[in-house]
């Protein structure tokens, strides 16, 4: 979970006279002549991927608003593909020369070693539909209205308790443009917006100290925040920290563990989305390949990653080579149906990319990521799971996971976790992590609940050195046994000792 | 050169035209390239240049900062201008500020390999196939890979101040890495190895680097998840350097001052065993963390930060320096797109007198780590839960392969359980570490 804040204020005014420039040095009878460069190598496919983004961060610490800052990201990335191998460069100037250069450079992954006649392309636009309308957008309002959230939130979390001794809150947000055209004539630009706020606390009693986190956001209104106010972010973020003063030490071993709604489905996303995306699989190097069809999961477990659900962190209107993006159900009651193909991976395997093409920046070429990724709701409630359970481990909040795509093992970090005896919850425990095997544990969820939710939008993924924003969602669920990372052990155990 | 530094100059002279009383540019100028093969064809190439500028302001003792890619002069105007209105919304801060000490100059790390933009792309294919064709003649259950890449580029910083600071150095990077991909009864492992060094000919030999992802990968096919226990844990160097990589944020003097590290209280205090000792080196000639100055322009240092367990610094940049009263430790680390943030240079643990093969030999029933998984280092409280592959020990030597498993216990205690320390140091990145043994962990397993 990515907690480093961005921040900048320009006002929107200069935005669009930014965007106009960029559109200006790359109208369409430039963007078709970089294409038709690109292609003198008899590359098979190429695009111009052109960027523009605001980036604006405040921050408060120690009862003072620490930073303000603004930063502005442009430039444009060539791509060419040639059967399976790709050629990338950018530039950030926007110079014709520099994008000439780059195209040039790009071009050089078709091996045709003669360059060939240019060949006419011919770009013409096309409307992008946007998911998650936005009056005022977070990027656009005074930098006083950001960092009176963050006062709010420093002074709720102080008063709340006499143990918190540290306020730490942040509020980034950004806007990024960006136009996606390529040698199958496609011309499309779009505007994403994105923000959110982070409330951090330290609670000390007797010398022992423990830290809580809040915080959420997603491509949402500004407004968003009078409803998602500072005041119940440092709240929960309170609440967290106090609870974990007295926990215990978490247990370790295979439990009975009942995962919370929400952020827990990062347990989706690291133990079987990542290993359905298509390179992987088109490289046969993920434990999913060639599975299709084949039961993967619990008939409980159906897993959808969707692109256009408004407002939520992980949307996009267009993916960042120009696809609109699809609801893709990945299982269907513990069947594997599909995995996510950006351009490259679907052409390569005959198919149709399901717009999961991601780019960080245009300093990146795409690579097939996830959105929103969650499991559908059942129709248990939370308590009839929970009083299911004679003794386990009940998984409330989480905070970041890894994936090994290739043997399946993955792990996430409980933030927040509980001891459940005789059908109660009972004993808040600390540092515990869990540990399985994706296709292990997802056979294992035995009970699935009617609480479906989505995480509060504080979710950065990070693959290949490129991060992206997305979302999961997960309603409370119940998995039979899994491996509790904790530190106490009960009954017998091996030990070992000095030769 | 000249010219990045007179638009520095011109940008510092508005910033304090326009009412800032100190002013700072930082600029980077860096080139890329990336070549990648996979199954001994090319995959990837990558190449490109970018450059960017942050101005860091202070006026009334408040701070304001911006960033762009973009230099054309109406647009650093514009973000002179903002920065300076930037910091009307912050606070006033009496510990804000620029340093005042200007470098010295002299010092010559080589930390730039002139060389290595002359390197043909073709050699860089060639070298990438090399590793794979080696991955696959290994052992033949290694039928896959998620390629072999070659990384290099350079970065130059000039970075100016308000305070007569005018700097720049540049360096350079090559890394090279293969991820070979084995199947054994329809399962599959992944594992890699690389070489990152500053200069070209500093590069482990593509066919060592190879064989040694190989043999990483191989060891682990058949890996089986044992019994929960609580047992002897040896660190390889790899998953040993992560672990320091923990002592380094909790040393943090900003999160010593928020009281949000378990090392607060703890200076000139035993926290660990008496065979640990930890350096922060700036000034290691070739180092990959190496620079002349920090980020804010101060000189850097070779510093004990742990010696024979006792803690003796923590890590300040110039305003957590002065709130704390004392000497910057030069610890400022940024990019040009952020204001500093404390961080290490060449942060390593010392090398001990154990050959690895006694560290193992030590211990009769016990885990020998080589990955690590998930964010399970708590800061604040040193709460340690990480997932774990590796080997078995039994009887002193590596056995069977394991993985599922995860290792806990509080960082602290880790700290004070390294029982023995091996003298097989290489600095492989910038926190380095040589085996470590760890007397007891928790080892959760089935």
């Amino acid at each position: 979970m990515g907690k480093n804040i961005m921040m900048s204020n320009m006002n929107t005014g200069d935005m669009d006279r930014e965007i106009d420039q960029l559109k200006q040095a790359l109208v369409p009878e430039i963007i078709e002549r970089l294409l038709a460069i690109a292609l003198r190598r008899d590359g098979d496919f190429a695009e111009v991927y052109a960027e523009y983004a605001i980036i604006n961060a405040v921050e408060l610490e120690e009862n003072k608003l620490r930073l303000a800052q603004t930063g502005i990201i442009q430039g444009v990335g060539i791509r060419v593909i040639s059967g399976e191998k790709t050629g990338y460069a950018y530039s950030d100037s926007l110079s014709f020369d520099h994008l000439q250069r780059a195209a040039q450079t790009a071009s050089y992954i078709a091996d045709k070693s003669q360059a060939k006649a240019i060949k006419a392309i011919n770009v013409s636009p096309s409307q992008t539909i946007n998911l998650s309308p936005i009056e005022t957008y977070p990027t656009q309002v005074e930098v006083k209205q950001k960092t009176d959230l963050l006062w709010r939130a420093n002074e709720t979390a102080y008063a709340a308790d006499m143990r918190i001794k540290q306020v730490s809150a942040s509020f980034g947000d950004s806007i990024k443009f960006y136009l996606v055209a390529n040698s199958h004539g496609l011309l499309i630009d779009n505007k994403e917006s994105i923000s959110r706020i982070n409330v951090e606390v330290v609670a000390e009693k007797d010398g022992r100290r423990q830290s809580g986190y809040h915080g959420g956001g997603g491509r949402v209104d500004f407004s968003f925040f009078d409803s998602f106010t500072p005041e119940a972010i440092a709240k929960e973020a309170v609440r967290m920290a106090i609870i974990k003063l007295d926990a215990l030490d978490a247990p370790a071993g295979l439990q009975e563990v009942v995962l919370g709604n929400g952020w827990a489905g990062i347990l989706l996303h690291e133990a079987i989305g990542h290993g359905l995306e298509a390179d992987f699989n088109r490289k046969k190097t993920s434990l999913y390949s060639g599975r299709i069809g084949q039961k993967v999961a619990s008939e409980l477990v159906t897993v959808v990653d969707d692109g256009t659900i408004p407002n939520q962190r992980g949307t996009l209107n267009i993916d960042d080579e120009g696809t609109k993006t699809t609801r893709n159900v990945l299982i269907e009651k513990g069947i594997l149906k599909g995995y996510l193909f950006d351009y490259l991976n679907a052409q390569l395997l005959k198919t149709k990319s399901t717009g999961s093409g991601r780019r960080e920046s245009y300093k990146n070429y795409p690579l097939p990521r996830m959105t929103n990724t969650f499991m559908t709701a059942g129709d248990m409630t939370s308590d009839e799971i929970i009083r299911s359970v004679k003794k386990g481990f009940y998984a409330k909040s989480f905070g970041g996971g890894q994936v090994d795509i290739s043997n399946g093992q993955f792990v996430f970090e409980v933030t927040e976790g509980y001891l459940i005896e005789n059908g109660k919850i009972t004993a808040p425990v600390k540092g515990a992590n869990l540990i399985g095997l994706g296709p292990q544990v997802l056979e294992k969820v035995v009970m699935v609940g009617n609480d479906m939710k989505f995480d509060t939008g504080v979710g950065t993924c990070g693959k290949n050195g490129q991060s992206v924003p997305v979302g999961v969602g997960m309603p409370t669920c119940k998995i039979s046994e899994m491996i509790v990372g904790g530190t106490q052990i009960e009954g017998a155990s091996m030990t070992g000792g000095k030769v | 050169m000249s010219d990045y530094f007179s638009l520095s100059d011109d940008i510092i002279k508005l910033a304090l035209k326009k009412g800032a009383d100190e002013a700072e540019v930082y600029i980077e100028i860096s080139r890329e390239s990336e070549v990648g093969t996979r199954l001994e064809e090319v995959e990837t190439l990558k190449e490109a240049s970018a450059r960017g500028l942050g101005v860091r302001i202070f006026k009334n003792k408040r701070l304001g900062f911006t960033y762009s890619s973009d230099f054309a002069k109406a647009h650093l105007d514009k973000l002179v201008q903002s920065a300076i209105l930037l910091s009307e919304q912050t606070s006033a801060d009496e510990f804000n500020g620029l340093p005042e000490t200007v470098l010295d100059n002299s010092i010559k790390l080589d930390l730039y390999d002139s060389k290595l933009t002359d390197i043909e792309l073709s050699r860089k294919i060639e070298i990438c196939k090399l590793m794979e064709k080696i991955l696959f003649s290994c052992d033949k259950r290694i039928n896959n890979s998620e390629g072999a890449f070659f990384f290099d580029g350079d970065s130059t910083i000039y970075i100016a101040n308000s305070n007569g600071l005018n700097h720049s150095h540049k360096s350079s990077y090559c890394y090279l890495y293969c991820v070979p991909v084995a199947r054994q009864d329809d399962k599959l492992q992944s594992n890699y190895w690389f070489s990152l060094k500053r200069h070209f000919a500093d590069l482990d030999k593509p066919e060592n680097i190879a064989r040694t992802a190989a043999e990483r990968v191989i060891r682990m096919l058949g890996a089986v998840t044992p019994k929960t226990a609580r047992v002897p844990v040896v660190f390889d160097p790899l998953t040993a350097a992560s672990f320091i990589g923990g002592v380094l944020a909790a040393i943090n003097g900003d999160a010593v001052f928020k009281r949000s590290t378990f090392l607060v209280d703890k200076l000139n205090r035993k926290i660990a065993s008496s065979e640990v000792n930890i350096r922060d080196d700036g000034q290691l000639v070739k180092g990959l963390a190496s620079s002349p100055i920090d980020g804010e322009g101060l000189p850097t240092a070779n510093k004990e930060i742990i010696s024979q367990g006792k803690l003796i610094t923590y890590l300040y940049d110039t305003y957590t320096a002065r709130k704390a009263n004392i000497k910057p430790t030069a610890n400022a680390q940024r990019g040009y797109s952020s204001t500093p943030a404390i961080g290490g240079f060449n942060f390593y643990l010392q090398a001990g007198k154990y050959p690895p093969e006694e560290i193992i030999g030590s211990i009769k029933s016990g885990f020998y780590i080589t990955s690590l998984m998930g964010f399970g280092g708590d800061i604040v409280t040193g709460d340690y839960s990480q997932g774990a592959a590796g080997l078995w020990i039994e009887n002193g030597k590596l056995t069977r392969p394991v993985e599922g498993l995860t290792i806990a216990s509080n960082m602290l205690e880790m700290l004070r359980n390294i029982e023995m320390v091996g003298n097989d140091l290489t600095m492989m990145g910038p926190i380095s570490a040589p085996t470590f043994k760890i007397s007891e962990m928790t080892v959760a397993g089935g």
